[in-house]
């Protein structure tokens, strides 16, 4: 692997340009992508912390200082960590579910061309249905615990996997399986080889768009009914007019969805070392 | 050229043609698509039959669409023929026989495989373990002129670069019948000839039985033995034509022989009238 990692990041095409000075203006360039991220959070809490003060009011949207203190008042009392690790292992579980589920449906459905369009329309339709609709249902049926949010999370995910492996599994060059074919390849070679590395970039790219549905699956089951949770700490505090309660949580999603996906990132790094477009 | 001689046969000793055994026979081959959405069918090869002499170096011209990707699939086993029936070595071709190395139009080459692996997958299909593999494959693409490939992804490499891969892979399963698919239609002028060279000059060398497609004429006269052209679809074949070059050949200087010109008219004559007699019925 390191090998690979090597490759990626010599210079792919050449040029009149010398190598180094490429490679200068390259890390130059991402410092200011990193200097431009950095400003535009710090005008957004900026603007946050005036508009409460000057214009909405804090009663209504809260400010950051306020949340930094809740923030750090619930590290201390070890509340934050509680809610946080309730609501990602719904979210990371739910996510796990759904996506093996999705591949595995997504693979029979790419190979059986009859059964695929058989199902189609009830797929589609229950794709189009909002899931979370469900929930109620689901916590009468699993209990107001993990499973009931974790299966609330894989039944909002395993469709958009199945549908992209599907996908991938049909788009798949038919160049690389004829050249497997004629060369007398077993199944095994085939699937190792061709079909597994095909479907991986339309696998990731569902899980990507998974992660959101995850995190929305979670927290509309604590908003259903549990006993901690993000979700439930946002629910809680609105009730009882603790803006600054219910932000802090948001903030603290805004985070978990943002380390998901940079974990994603990572795994897509792993991945898609030869794609020529994968830099970013 | 020690690396390609320990496959060379004594097919390679004599390029007899026609007249040597025949390492394929395809006979009344006619091969419909039919549409997924409607059922309905089209004709890619009507009626062809062919006999390709063990050893020989055969090229097949046609205009594109006519069915030449089509026939080598045939030939693979990789489409069945809706009528007629292909034997190689007298065996009819009924799943994918062993042996048969297919160099694609797009080289097929897996993005997500560096060159040498994409090499070695030829290898161990051929039977070799994995460290046998990559040895092999290592060999061989020093041997065509790629060692510039090794370690890197196809994306890094050159259009030329990734054909002369492709090559590799192939040679790497060792098979005793090469059909070629327009390997070098996507390649600017100079890059050809280059390539070009290497391919003949490689093949040549392991001499066993070859099917280039080409649409290009004098390519065709440059490398093969016998040039079969195809008629635009369904594919037919319009006319035939056997090739007086003295081996070795040189993908481009050949074109500079005396009888070149020569054999070119007369190629030329019997298209035209192939063209015209088309015209009139
Ligand atoms: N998989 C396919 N399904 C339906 N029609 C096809 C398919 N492959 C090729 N054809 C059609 O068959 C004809 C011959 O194609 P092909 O063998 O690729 O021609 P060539 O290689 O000579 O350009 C073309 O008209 C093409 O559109
Ligand atoms: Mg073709």
């Amino acid at each position: 692997m390191t090998a690979l990692s090597e490759n990626l990041s010599k210079p792919v095409v050449a040029s009149s340009r010398p190598a180094a000075s490429k490679r200068r203006q390259r890390s130059w360039l991402a410092l200011r992508g990193a200097l431009d991220r950095l400003a535009a959070i710090i005008f957004m809490i900026v603007a946050w912390q005036l508009a409460a003060q000057f214009w909405i009011g804090e009663k209504w949207i809260s400010t950051p200082v306020k949340i930094a203190e809740r923030l750090w008042e619930m590290l201390l009392d070890g509340s934050l960590q509680i809610h946080t690790w309730e609501t990602f292992k719904e979210a990371f579980v739910g996510l796990l579910m759904g996506v093996a589920l999705g591949i595995v449906g997504g693979m029979i459905l790419g190979l059986s061309r009859r059964l695929s369009e058989a199902i189609d329309p009830v797929l589609m339709g229950i794709y189009s249905l909002p899931r979370v609709s469900l929930a109620p249902m689901f916590v009468i049926w699993l209990g107001i615990g993990l499973l009931a949010k974790a299966t609330l999370v894989a039944s909002m995910v395993v469709f958009v996997v199945m549908l992209n492996v599907r996908e991938g599994i049909r788009s798949i060059d038919r160049d690389h399986i004829d050249a497997f074919r004629s060369m007398n390849a077993s199944r095994w070679m085939m699937w190792r080889h061709v079909m597994i590395p095909s479907m991986i970039p339309w696998l990731l790219a569902s899980i990507r768009i998974g992660i959101g549905m995850a995190l929305v699956g979670a927290v509309v089951g604590e908003l259903i009914g549990a006993s901690q949770g993000l979700g439930w700490y946002v629910s809680s505090s609105s009730s009882i007019y603790d803006m600054t309660g219910a932000f802090t949580a948001l903030v603290v999603l805004m985070i978990l969805a943002m380390i998901f996906n940079f974990a994603l990132s990572l795994l897509e790094k792993r991945l898609m070392f030869w794609r020529p477009s994968v830099s970013s | 050229m020690t690396v390609l001689e320990a496959i060379r046969t004594p097919a390679a000793v004599d390029r007899a043609g026609a007249s040597a055994p025949a390492k394929i026979e395809v006979a009344n081959v006619t091969l419909r698509y039919t549409r997924k959405q409607d059922q309905s069918e089209s004709t890619a090869l009507d009626n062809v039959s062919l006999r390709v002499g063990t050893g020989e170096f055969l090229a097949i011209v046609g205009p594109s669409g006519c069915g030449k990707s089509t026939l080598l699939k045939v030939i693979n086993g990789l489409l069945r023929p809706s009528e007629g029936s292909v034997r190689i070595d007298g065996k009819p071709v009924e799943n994918v026989p062993d042996g048969v190395g297919f160099v694609f139009q797009s080289d097929g080459l897996l993005p997500w495989r560096t060159a040498e692996e994409n090499v070695a997958i030829g290898a161990t299909l051929a039977g070799r373990s994995a460290t046998d593999a990559r040895q092999r494959a290592l060999e061989l693409l020093t041997e065509l002129g790629v060692q510039r490939a090794i370690g890197k992804h196809p994306h890094e490499l050159s259009g030329g670069m990734r054909k002369r891969v492709a090559l590799a892979r192939t040679i790497a399963y060792e098979p005793k019948l090469y059909l070629l698919d327009e390997p070098f239609s996507a390649l600017d002028a100079q890059t050809r000839i280059h390539v070009g060279n290497r391919f003949i000059k490689t093949l040549e060398e392991i001499g066993q039985t070859v099917i280039i497609v080409t649409h290009d004429l004098e390519e065709a006269i440059a490398l093969a033995d016998r040039v079969i052209v195809m008629s635009a679809a369904p594919g037919r074949i319009a006319a035939e034509f056997k090739i007086d070059l003295p081996r070795p050949r040189d993908y481009y200087q050949s074109r500079f022989h005396p009888d070149f010109r020569r054999q070119q008219q007369q190629l030329w004559d019997v298209l035209q009238r192939e063209m015209a007699g088309e015209l009139n019925s």
